[in-house]
């Protein structure tokens, strides 16, 4: 048994490593995106003057309804799990699956923080190094089209298949921009792996800018930000949801499979916030902190604890995680709805261009100014 | 004819057709109310309703709450004619009329439940009742309640008069003042 | 032995994913088992360490053009029809279509046999990849994307003369 232990002890100790990741980031993801269920509704109460959900109380105590999310899950579990006599049973059941795994499996290659070293064992802070991790995210995302697209078609009801249908030709069609937009970040951090790009973005830049993707990608920012909008099918890019007209390619789901639905586009949420500060925002980075504490451009230097440096970049990729998701909904909260040809023309005819057009001014740029 | 309105919007200019500036202002009010409401909550015009209520306007003539009228010795005004009962269109209102020991001319209600969680206010027992002796204007708006027993009014609860109300004494009831005047109280 | 197991169960997958495919009436029930079968075959692809060939095959396959082959079968009668209808004649034709698929593929398996793997071909490198298609295959690879430029006008110019005719 102990020489078996000794002989793999490398790969016992990796995959370990991995579970106890996984799980540890994953409920920290999960339990954020409940919250978020909640954040949603007093961030849009709270913007309209309102109060916002605060009734629900464990023994008397509400918290100002911290525990309304709780609340919801006994609801929809409580709630009647009903199938229309029509709907193709298999897929009808497969595709709120369909929607929440990719999402799930994307949270592997996001980096939380650089490395921590556990009794001599250097821990990396991310799920799984993927030398590709840029098109693992392209490629799972496309994935999540399926969800969306069985859920309307397997219901059999014609508003829930115009919703699919028209989750389908949007997501095609903005997964296009996201992936040219990323192609820029590519060229300049010559890396698809996402801790590469993070580790690149804590270079300075005349001495004292940090390198993050949005000083270097300022276009690329704006497009993706758009974009992954638009790929979340969120305000104002919510047609496939559309509930004041279509109501969606959910509308025959109830209790728990449409809970499946609602949490997938939030933890997509909380998805996009985390890609966008990792490609945008330097990720874990802290400006000026490094491995061995702060160093600042002036010559001034502030050494720090190997541990203290990791709760701080782990912290600082939590705090533009939640600044982005915060973002996410007041913007969701403040702007009206795309008409469908609208959207389709803003993707196919401003924001491809303009993406194409960031590829060749960055190739030009690079070719000029010289690498980074 | 169908008229038709013409609605002579202007050109966007250029800045108004890339969006973004556009969406960054309309961006700055949400953000600044936001921000007003998380740090100042007073400005939140909601009132935590069951809890705290505001008054309703003067003169308004709501119906609101039921109330049972009581005589000036204490005794209810209802006679337990069932009048109300039978007018209820949803079947909220419930009697069990009992006997006075001393007066055989009429009747009290021994029972009176008003379940509120099934009134729709429609105040058809108020135009019904021929004493005069219900009525739905306590301006009490019938609130939320955690269960359904709170919503449930029983005579108890129902019987009161209005303060400064002129509690007339005897009934609205000509037999029944007739009866009182015999018996030398009127 | 890990990845032994994981390439047969993944070729296993996709074989079963293709067979069952073939026997499926319904149309959207088939492309989601070819779906299955596209993705077992990229996960092959990460057995055999090709990492961006997999990554490709879903974008490519998995999300784009099943995507869109499903949005388009979900269009066709048959995808609404509780019960497919078949007519004998499709039969015959469909059985001689894959007579002729079955004897082509086993031509050109007769001469797959005969390859072997070079022992200097990797695919591991994102960067190998790159420097072939531009360098190597540069002028190929310029020619192909003029064949797709033409595709696209041609989709243009089919769509815009329809609409003209309305």
């Amino acid at each position: 048994m102990m020489e078996f232990f000794e002989a793999n002890k490398d790969i016992l100790l990796f995959t370990g490593a991995a579970a106890v990741k996984a799980l540890a980031f994953l409920g920290a993801v999960m339990g954020f995106t409940a919250l978020m269920t909640l954040a949603e509704r007093k961030v849009s109460a709270l913007m309209q003057d309102r109060v916002g959900p605060n009734r629900a109380s464990v023994f008397g105590f509400a918290f100002n309804g911290l525990f309304q999310p709780i609340a919801d899950a006994i609801k929809m579990i409580l709630k009647e799990d009903f199938v229309p006599g029509r709907a193709e049973k298999l897929l009808f059941t497969l595709a709120p699956f369909f929607a929440l795994v990719p999402v799930l499996a994307l949270f592997a290659v996001i980096p939380f923080g650089d490395y921590v070293m556990v009794y001599g064992y250097q821990l990396e802070l991310q799920i799984a190094d993927l030398p590709l991790g840029l098109f693992f995210v392209l490629a799972l995302s496309g994935l999540a089209i399926y969800g969306v697209f069985l859920g309307g078609w397997a219901s059999k009801n014609n508003f829930a298949l115009l919703g699919g249908l028209r989750g389908a030709a949007q997501m095609v069609s903005y997964e296009v921009v996201l992936g040219l937009t990323l192609v820029g970040l590519m060229m300049i951090y010559g890396s698809a792996s996402l801790q590469d790009m993070v580790r690149a973005q804590g270079r300075l830049l005349f001495g004292f800018i940090p390198a993050w993707g949005v000083v270097c990608q300022p276009f690329a920012f704006i497009l993706f930000l758009i974009a992954s909008t638009a790929e979340n099918k969120r305000t104002p890019f919510d047609l496939v949801e559309g509930e004041s007209e279509i109501i969606g390619y959910f509308m025959e789901y109830s209790s728990m499979r449409f809970a499946a639905f609602m949490f997938a586009e939030f933890i997509e949420i909380v998805l996009i916030s985390m890609l966008i500060a990792t490609l945008f925002f330097g990720g874990w980075q802290v400006p000026y902190l490094y491995e061995t504490g702060f160093m600042f451009p002036g010559g001034a230097e502030l050494p720090l604890n190997h541990y203290l440096v990791s709760a701080m970049q782990v912290g600082s990729f939590t705090v533009k995680t939640v600044f982005f998701c915060w973002f996410s909904l007041i913007v969701r909260w403040t702007l009206p709805r795309f008409r469908f040809d609208q959207m389709m023309s803003l993707c196919w005819k401003a924001l491809l261009p303009l993406a194409l057009l960031n590829i060749l001014l960055t190739g030009a740029a690079m070719t000029f100014l010289g690498k980074l | 004819m169908i008229s038709v309105k013409k609605v002579n919007n202007k050109p966007l200019n250029l800045l108004e057709k890339i969006y973004l500036w556009e969406i960054a202002r309309g961006l700055s009010v949400t953000i600044r109310h936001f921000f007003a409401n998380l740090f100042n909550p007073g400005n939140i015009l909601t009132v935590p309703y069951p809890e705290k209520t505001i008054p309703l306007p003067g003169n308004a003539r709501f119906r609101t709450r039921h109330r049972l009228k009581v005589r000036s010795d204490g005794s209810p005004k209802c006679v337990a004619c069932f009048m109300c009962q039978t007018a209820c269109p949803a079947y909220c209102i419930r009697i069990e009329a009992a006997e006075y020991t001393e007066n055989t001319v009429e009747k009290y209600p021994a029972v009176f439940d008003i379940d509120l969680s099934r009134c729709v206010m429609c105040g058809m027992c108020v135009e019904a009742c021929p004493e005069d002796a219900i009525a739905m204007d306590t301006e009490e708006l019938t609130g939320g309640a955690l269960n359904r027993g709170e919503l449930l009014m029983t005579k108890d609860g129902l019987l009161r008069n209005l303060p400064g109300e002129p509690s007339r004494k005897g009934a609205a009831n000509r037999l029944a003042n007739e009866y009182l005047k015999s018996r030398g109280e009127e | 032995m890990i990845l032994n197991a994981a390439f047969y169960l993944f070729s296993g997958l996709a074989a079963l994913a293709t067979l069952l495919m073939i026997f499926q009436r319904d149309p959207v029930k088939a492309a989601m088992l070819m779906l299955a079968a596209l993705l077992s075959t990229a996960g092959i692809y990460l057995v055999l360490s090709a990492q961006l060939l997999a990554a490709l095959q879903i974008i490519l396959y998995a999300g784009a053009i099943m995507t869109l082959f499903i949005v388009a079968l979900t269009a066709t009668p048959a995808a609404w029809r509780d019960k497919p209808g078949r007519g004998s004649f499709m039969k015959v034709l469909g059985l001689a279509a894959a007579s002729v698929i079955l004897m082509e593929l086993l031509k050109v398996s007769t001469a797959l046999k005969a390859i072997t793997v070079s022992p200097e071909f990797s695919e591991t490198g994102t960067l190998d990849l790159a420097s072939a298609l531009f360098g190597r295959f540069a002028f190929q690879f310029e020619l192909l994307s003029l064949v797709i430029l033409a595709a696209i006008v041609a989709a243009v110019a089919l769509t815009a003369k329809r609409r003209t005719a309305q």
